[in-house]
């Protein structure tokens, strides 16, 4: 099958303001696909073409192999949705919400054993508009899974939920993935991507300035992960050329019986492997990431920017895309 | 088709609204004190009770075509604008509906709400035309409730239609109110300044030189024509040509033509809204 998602050379524009730029995504079956930027860079004006609310001024997208606005309904068949800015119907109840879902999509599911999954049975017979905002996430997941999609798309699926709730949330999204389903989650919580995405694409200022696994981003911004092992005598330099020939390896430095290695995330067990495998005992060893978040703010920063070339055309322009996706 | 979906969830929806339960307490007492007051004025001269019988229905429809068409305002006109205003709309696209199955569940749901409503306040006043009068007929009476009820289905096809074309609650309050304002409240006097423009800035001098297109005018607004759709299905009616003094003839002037006018209200606007809506980036 082809890509989930493919969109080719997407381009929006809201009157004079270009809230995406040539956006050019694949995202594979069976992935949980990370969509990070900050606000107004265009996260959920993407989602919603996916979905067939807005539509692209230029460019095509395929969502599931279909095109999202000659076969929108098929495809909503398909597709489970967490939307941003939604509003729920207070005057109903939670179960009548996802009953309407289950309708919707035509299925026999049970509303009570999806709100079950999202933890909160004991709310379903209350009017909805009364529930807190985890709560009422909580509720728009459970509807979002109706009908067992094959894609589910979640924008900011974390808002409004306090840590154990996040952990939930991402318990769900890995029980999708075991099931067969592909998930598209967008998020500024970095954490959140980390824990649960496979790959993931940063937007920022409606362009696409990286997509692939955090891993392999690390790597490409030339400082990955830090280890520090403590071993229990010098080490020779046949020991250190050993480590250093691994694959993701990017420095390897001894000062007394500290070896300090730079290198990919994915790289650290083969090193401490190679350590153990020249004579030397590892007595202790620490790990040092290089953040997320400053990996984030290096893509997506005011700094110095790897997608700055079209920077100050975009800025204006920046700040009314914040304000047509609220 | 998914708008049965749609509708049910709608219908389950609007019927909790407080403003619907109001208006309907207001209509079953306007409905029932209409019937009793009528009775009270018959009383006043002796009648024949098929004129009487008549008379009635003109009395209850008169007052239906006032709650129907506000209560159709304030249930609709929000409808879709509404969602998109809240958000909600997302929740509901999010599904397998396309935008036209949205469209066509709002107007059949809150149809069916406005329906409760109607039935209900037409079933008490019955109460009371079966206490007072000595002779009614049940099967005009049942005529009389379905062709309101049509009514009913106009008005909110009509509101849910402006609803659809309009981003915003606020620019469906303000269109849905001004449409109330020009079709039921001002409509004698935009037929009339009709005839002015086209007879040259002046008015004809006599009630009998004004065109006869000038009654269509005046036939064909959404009240109107359900007066003349109730004048056919409930025999022995006058024409609405003669009830406003014309001794104009036309067939839009046959009693009969109210269906269409009907018709066109049920389906122009919401055609108009349903395709601007598709268009629409939500």
């Amino acid at each position: 099958m082809a890509s989930v998602i493919e969109l080719t050379n997407v381009t929006k524009q809201f009157g004079d303001v270009t809230a995406l730029r040539g956006v050019d995504l694949a995202v594979e079956a069976g992935e949980v696909f990370g969509f990070l930027g900050p606000n107004g860079a265009g996260k959920s004006t993407t989602i919603d073409m996916l979905l067939d609310f807005i539509r692209p001024t230029a460019g095509e997208i395929r969502v599931l192999g279909m095109d999202p606005r000659t076969e929108s309904v098929e495809l909503r068949k398909h597709v489970g949705i967490l939307p941003d800015g939604y509003h729920i119907y207070d005057r109903l109840t939670g179960r009548q919400h996802v009953q309407f879902a289950i309708d919707s999509k035509g299925g026999d599911d049970d509303p009570m054993a999806l709100l079950e999954r999202v933890g909160i049975p004991e709310a379903a017979d209350r009017k909805a508009g009364g529930y807190s905002k985890g709560m009422t996430q909580r509720l728009v997941l459970a509807m979002a899974l109706a009908g067992e999609p094959d894609l589910l798309v979640l924008d900011e699926p974390t808002t409004g939920l306090d840590p154990a709730g996040a952990r939930e949330m991402r318990d769900i999204i890995r029980e999708e993935v075991a099931r067969g389903a592909t998930v598209f989650f967008s998020s500024h919580i970095l954490e959140q991507v980390e824990a649960v995405c496979d790959r993931v694409a940063i937007l920022n200022r409606g362009e696409l300035v990286a997509v692939d696994t955090i891993d392999n981003l690390r790597a490409s911004m030339g400082d990955g992960a830090t280890l520090t092992v403590t071993v229990d005598a010098e080490p020779t330099e046949d020991a250190l050329d050993a480590v250093e020939a691994l694959p993701g390896i990017t420095s390897v430095s001894a000062t007394g019986t500290t070896v300090t290695v730079h290198c990919i995330s994915s790289a650290k067990t083969a090193v401490l492997d190679a350590i153990e495998a020249s004579g030397l005992h590892v007595s202790d060893f620490a790990t040092e990431r290089t953040s997320l978040e400053d990996l984030f703010l290096k893509y997506t920063g005011n700094g110095d920017e790897p997608a700055a070339s079209a920077d100050d055309a975009t800025e204006p322009a920046t700040d009314a895309a914040m304000e047509v996706e609220q | 088709m998914s708008w049965t979906a749609v509708a049910r969830k709608d219908f389950q929806d609007a019927r909790l609204s407080r403003s619907l339960w109001l208006l309907t307490g207001l209509f079953v007492l306007f409905a029932a004190g209409m019937a009793w007051v009528y009775t009270e004025i018959e009383a006043l001269g002796a009648g024949d009770p098929q004129i009487t019988a008549l008379g009635l229905y003109d009395f209850l429809a008169s007052s239906a075509t006032l709650f129907v068409s506000i209560a159709a305002l304030v249930l609709a006109y929000k409808a879709v604008a509404g969602e998109r205003d809240s958000g909600s709309v997302k929740l509901l696209l999010g599904l397998p509906h396309s935008r036209l199955d949205v469209v066509l569940g709002k107007v059949v749901g809150r149809t069916a709400t406005l329906a409760v409503s109607i039935v209900l306040g037409f079933v008490v006043a019955l109460g009371v035309i079966v206490t007072l009068y000595d002779a009614y007929s049940l099967v005009d009476y049942a005529l009389f409730v379905g062709v309101t009820l049509l009514f009913a289905l106009v008005y909110v096809s009509l509101m849910v239609g402006i609803s659809a074309s309009v981003s915003t609650s606020g620019k469906a309050a303000a269109l849905a109110f001004g449409t109330f304002v020009v079709v039921e409240l001002l409509w004698g006097a935009v037929a009339t300044a009709a005839v002015y423009v086209a007879n040259g800035f002046a008015l004809p001098a006599t009630m009998a030189q004004y065109p006869t297109w000038y009654f269509g005018i005046v036939s064909l607004s959404p009240s109107a024509a359900y007066q003349s759709a109730l004048a056919t299905v409930l025999d022995g009616a006058s024409t609405t040509g003669e009830v406003i003094g014309g001794t104009a003839e036309a067939v839009y002037l046959e009693p009969w033509f109210g269906f269409v006018w009907l018709t066109l209200w049920l389906l122009v606007p919401l055609a108009v809204g349903a395709f601007r809506f598709s268009r629409a980036d939500l």
